[in-house]
């Protein structure tokens, strides 16, 4: 027993420090599980949301590997790789596009019904623009927060968003050039 | 096709149907699953409805169908050179004939070629000028009709944003004759029928009748396949029946290289649905317009054609003869399906095809199975290669000119390759479906697409209801009851006509429902005696009277009445034609749906009863209106011809075309197709909860809607067929019937589940 009480008393900084050490990795990983799941990113202003630790415009191709695994599949899209990796719906992959060799879009794909569009409003404001592409005539429209680097997928009328999009801040006119293929700012008309 | 790959399919067909079993065969067995092997019959037939599918294949089967092709050029030639060898005169000539053939063919691809470049810059409104004679002339003839109006052309926009289109291409039809294939390289591609097409015109037909015509025209291009010529002209004909206002069913080919090529077939309904839309007197207009609405499949990009006429004298539509309507542009479905599905199914050409379906039939003729299979595709590209060398090199030397008959030719001796091979005709079967996906991609540089275009006269997804072979008319007196009628009386009248042929065992049903807000029940209505046969041309008329008491005040009066009989002379049974009527008594509810536009009382009755069926499900009907209806949506009345029947518009109008009131089974469809639209505006949760359940990644997109391949669309297209799908046929697949909870099991529980409440229609 003294010689227990011996090793505290000699090594006492060290060991607070190791459980200091321990207490700020184990709040560190619990944030980092928790950022795939809150859909709002508490990014200020024309800083690149963080996803799943992974920065739009910052983050390599390994860095992903790396953080997320191998991707399940991938695929070329307007020049961009494209990782797909599963997501909580058996159908839809997120997926992490990459500009050379850095993320530079993802697109995560919303399962809850906790995570709504006025989450979204209510964090950055009124979107930089609407657009509408694949199910908009399902009531899905892309919020654009092009500012700060993030597009929700979503219906306004019962707010169900169906993805979230986070890529590095520009103007709206930039990301409509660059992600916004397929997308138009008119309703389309269905029959 | 020829018979031994029908006989093949049949077998494989028979195989899983009397072998359920084969489903739960372990994958590396079973070869094809059932939907694969009716998928590749309906591409290959071109027919959508299965039954149909196999009956087209049962006609190639018993060779009733089947081509007529003799030796390709190849082996005349041989027998050529053998018969002057043994001075055989007689088949000397009969060989020179057949040979001679081929030349025509050739200077017409250089006549065509020469069309091509003089109408470089076509004007729509100059009717192109007569070409000139082939170099070898053909029999003359004492008179010529045109086959196609002269002022007609075709016109082919491209959508460069919405609502704006640049036009791409702007054909006189006549440069084509007879408007059967349209593109810079079409006889170029060494297209059979296209080659067949083309030396058809250059006989200036005196069309006595098409089967006439077509053994004629066969007697000089013995290599032609007589359902082909016979296809052609019925096509043919039937393009010179425009009138003013007609809308056509059509089916395109294009090439996407060049971009500006196109070859173009009228479907083979095409010749019932003028007959039908000149009964129906559709709206007369200055000029013809067809639009079509097609979806490209590498693209996905919507893209409009016009077709556009001056009025053409309307002669009498003669009689067609049995299987021409199904025998239009076999093989260039054929071809141009195959290379869709080599693009689609790459991994089934050479290794998997059938290698094992109906293994217990089959097995005895497959052998092996794959060594087999890759020993006929090699003899049939041995076959193919040595064949096309063999058929350009002699035209080259006889004539100066190459690249004739090629794909006919070349088909038929790798066939001839394939079946040399030990194994038999399984192998030789493989062989030629193989070649023909590989031969297609080779000839079209797999850039084909191939998509089904809509000309339709009402809206969208309109069945073809009715047979060709019965007429019923149906009239209600009065449509309009107000509350001061009651009680009264409501009479039907019915009208059945024998159209064409002699019918038999002729069967009358009707199905007469009242439907109020406070639900719908089946009346019974005792229909008087008929008659059980009728002559061609023949009609009986009966009329049934239904006594409306007060307790039907504001409601729905329906009444739907079937008529099923044989037409033994054709070997059909149970052709089926509906008709329809209504009548609106007092003033019904109509939920939260409010009226807009020129609605006519019988109009507005018809969509009151498409919204009593809806509300059948009042969980459906309380998700678009609200508890208390208070979510108003608009039904806005536009009187146009469209190609669809409705649209949705944001946040709450749908706009009912007059394709989508054609009757109330239809109108039906349309508004709950529309509606599907706005229900899932509202619950995007259910829009989301059916894309991450699958239901459209494991059974496809519902074949009915046939424009916008999307989920979105498929999910309106689930809502849009639950109420209707045991009345109605969709004109999307081809006047398909669709058996939901079989066919779409997961769409059809989910809608079900989750969208209708647990109520079935």
């Amino acid at each position: 027993m003294g010689v227990i009480t011996s090793f505290f008393k000699k090594h006492w900084l060290f060991i607070v420090l190791a459980a200091l050490a321990f207490a700020l990795l184990g709040i560190f990983l619990f944030a980092q599980e928790r950022g795939g799941e809150v859909a709002p990113s508490p990014t200020p202003i024309s800083q690149s949301p963080l996803w799943n630790g992974i920065t739009p415009g910052q983050t390599s191709q390994e860095e992903v590997t790396q953080k997320l695994g191998q991707p399940t599949q991938t695929r070329t899209e307007n020049s961009s790789t494209v990782f797909l990796y599963p997501s909580e719906s058996k159908i839809r992959n997120n997926e992490v596009f990459f500009t050379g060799t850095t993320a530079s879009l993802i697109k995560e794909q919303v399962t809850s019904s906790g995570v709504t569009l006025s989450s979204y409003l209510d964090t950055y404001g009124a979107p930089d623009a609407l657009l509408y592409g694949p199910h908009a005539t399902a009531g899905f429209t892309l919020h654009v927060f092009s500012s700060r680097g993030v597009a929700a997928l979503a219906n306004p009328t019962d707010g169900t968003v169906l993805e979230v999009w986070y890529f590095t801040p520009m103007g709206f006119e930039q990301f409509q050039e660059l992600w916004g293929q397929g997308f138009s700012t008119s309703y389309p008309q269905k029959f | 096709m020829n018979p031994e790959l029908a006989q093949f399919l049949l077998a494989g067909h028979r195989a899983l149907r009397e072998n359920p079993t084969i489903a739960r065969w372990p994958s590396k067995n079973r070869g094809l699953t059932e939907p694969e092997l009716l998928w590749i019959i309906t591409q290959l037939t071109g027919k959508e409805v299965i039954e149909e599918a196999i009956q087209l294949l049962e006609y190639y089967a018993r060779e009733q169908l089947s081509p007529t092709i003799p030796s390709n050029l190849k082996e005349l030639v041989e027998e050529l050179e053998a018969a002057r060898q043994e001075t055989n005169e007689a088949k000397q000539e009969e060989l020179l004939h057949k040979v001679r053939t081929f030349i025509v063919a050739a200077k017409l691809k250089e006549q065509y070629a020469a069309e091509r470049t003089a109408q470089e810059q076509p004007s729509p409104r100059i009717p192109s000028q007569p070409a000139e004679q082939p170099a070898v002339t053909l029999p003359p003839r004492e008179e010529v009709i045109p086959l196609v109006p002269t002022e007609l052309y075709l016109e082919i926009s491209r959508p460069i944003q919405k609502g704006i289109t640049r036009t791409i291409a702007s054909l006189p039809a006549q440069a084509v004759r007879g408007a059967l294939s349209l593109g810079q390289e079409a006889l170029g591609r060494k297209e059979p029928s296209t080659v067949n097409a083309l030396a058809f015109a250059q006989l200036g037909v005196t069309a006595v009748s098409f089967q006439q015509t077509a053994d004629e025209f066969q007697r000089q291009n013995p290599y032609a396949e007589k359902s082909v010529v016979s296809a052609l002209l019925a096509q043919a004909h039937a393009l010179s029946q425009f009138e003013r206002g007609h809308r056509l069913y059509m089916s395109l080919t294009r090439t996407i290289h060049p971009p500006n090529t196109l070859h173009l077939a009228l479907s083979p309904s095409l010749p019932q649905r003028v007959r039908e839309e000149r009964e129906e007197k559709t709206p007369k207009r200055q000029t013809l317009r067809i639009v079509i609405d097609r979806v490209t499949q590498q693209v996905n990009t919507v893209e409009r054609i016009r077709l556009t006429a001056a009025p053409a004298p309307l002669p009498s539509l003669p009689a067609i003869p049995a299987g021409v309507q199904q025998a239009v542009s076999v093989r260039k479905n054929i071809i141009s399906q195959a290379s869709i599905w080599a693009r689609k199914f790459p991994f089934y050409v050479g290794r998997t095809l059938f290698p094992q379906v109906g293994k217990a039939t089959m097995q005895a003729a497959v052998g092996p199975g794959q060594q087999l299979v890759v020993g006929g595709l090699r003899g049939g590209f041995e076959a193919l290669g040595g064949v096309g060398r063999g058929t350009f090199g002699f035209l080259g030397r006889l004539a100066g000119v190459g690249g004739v008959g090629g794909g006919t030719t070349a088909v038929g001796g790798a066939v001839a390759g394939g079946v040399g091979i030990p194994g038999g005709t399984a192998v030789a079967l493989v062989a030629v479906a193989a070649i023909l996906v590989i031969g297609a991609l080779a000839f079209f540089n797999t850039s084909i697409s191939h998509q089904g275009a809509y000309l339709e006269q009402g809206g969208l997804g309109l069945a073809e209801q009715n047979s060709r072979f019965i007429n019923v008319e149906k009239t209600a007196t009065p449509t309009v009851l107000s509350s001061t009628d009651l009680p009264g009386e409501v009479s039907f009248e019915v009208k059945v006509t024998a159209t064409e042929q002699k019918l038999t065992t002729i069967i009358v049903t009707n199905q007469t429902t009242h439907l109020s807000s406070g639900g719908s029940r089946g009346l019974d209505v005792t229909l008087p005696s008929y008659p059980k046969e009728l002559q061609p041309g023949e009609s009986f008329t009966f009329t049934y009277t239904i006594q409306v008491t007060a307790d039907f005040i504001d409601s729905i009066l329906s009444d739907i009445v079937t008529v099923t009989a044989d037409v033994p002379d054709m070997n059909i049974t149970g052709e089926e034609s509906r008709a329809a009527a209504s009548v609106t008594i007092g003033t019904p509810s109509t939920f939260c749906f409010a009226f807009d536009g020129p609605w006519t009382d019988e109009e507005r009755g018809m969509e009151t009863e498409a919204i009593f069926n809806l509300a059948r499900a009042p969980t459906f009907i309380k998700a678009l209106c609200g508890e208390s209806n208070e979510r108003t949506i608009h039904l806005v009345r536009r009187r146009e011809d469209t190609g669809y029947g409705g649209m949705f518009q944001r946040p709450s109008t749908i706009t009912i075309y007059n394709r989508g009131l054609l009757w109330s089974v239809n109108a039906t469809y349309t508004l709950a197709h529309e509606g599907g639209h706005a229900y899932v505006s509202r619950f995007g949760g259910v829009y989301r909860q059916f894309i991450d359940s699958g239901v459209a990644q494991q059974e496809g997109f519902i074949k009915s809607y046939p424009l916008d391949k999307s989920t979105d669309e498929d999910f309106a297209e689930m809502i849009g067929i639950y109420p209707v799908w045991r009345n109605l046929s969709f004109r999307g697949c081809g006047g398909c019937f669709i058996t939901y909870p079989s066919e779409y099991p997961l769409h059809y529980q989910f809608a079900r589940t989750n969208i209708f409440g647990g109520v079935e229609y």
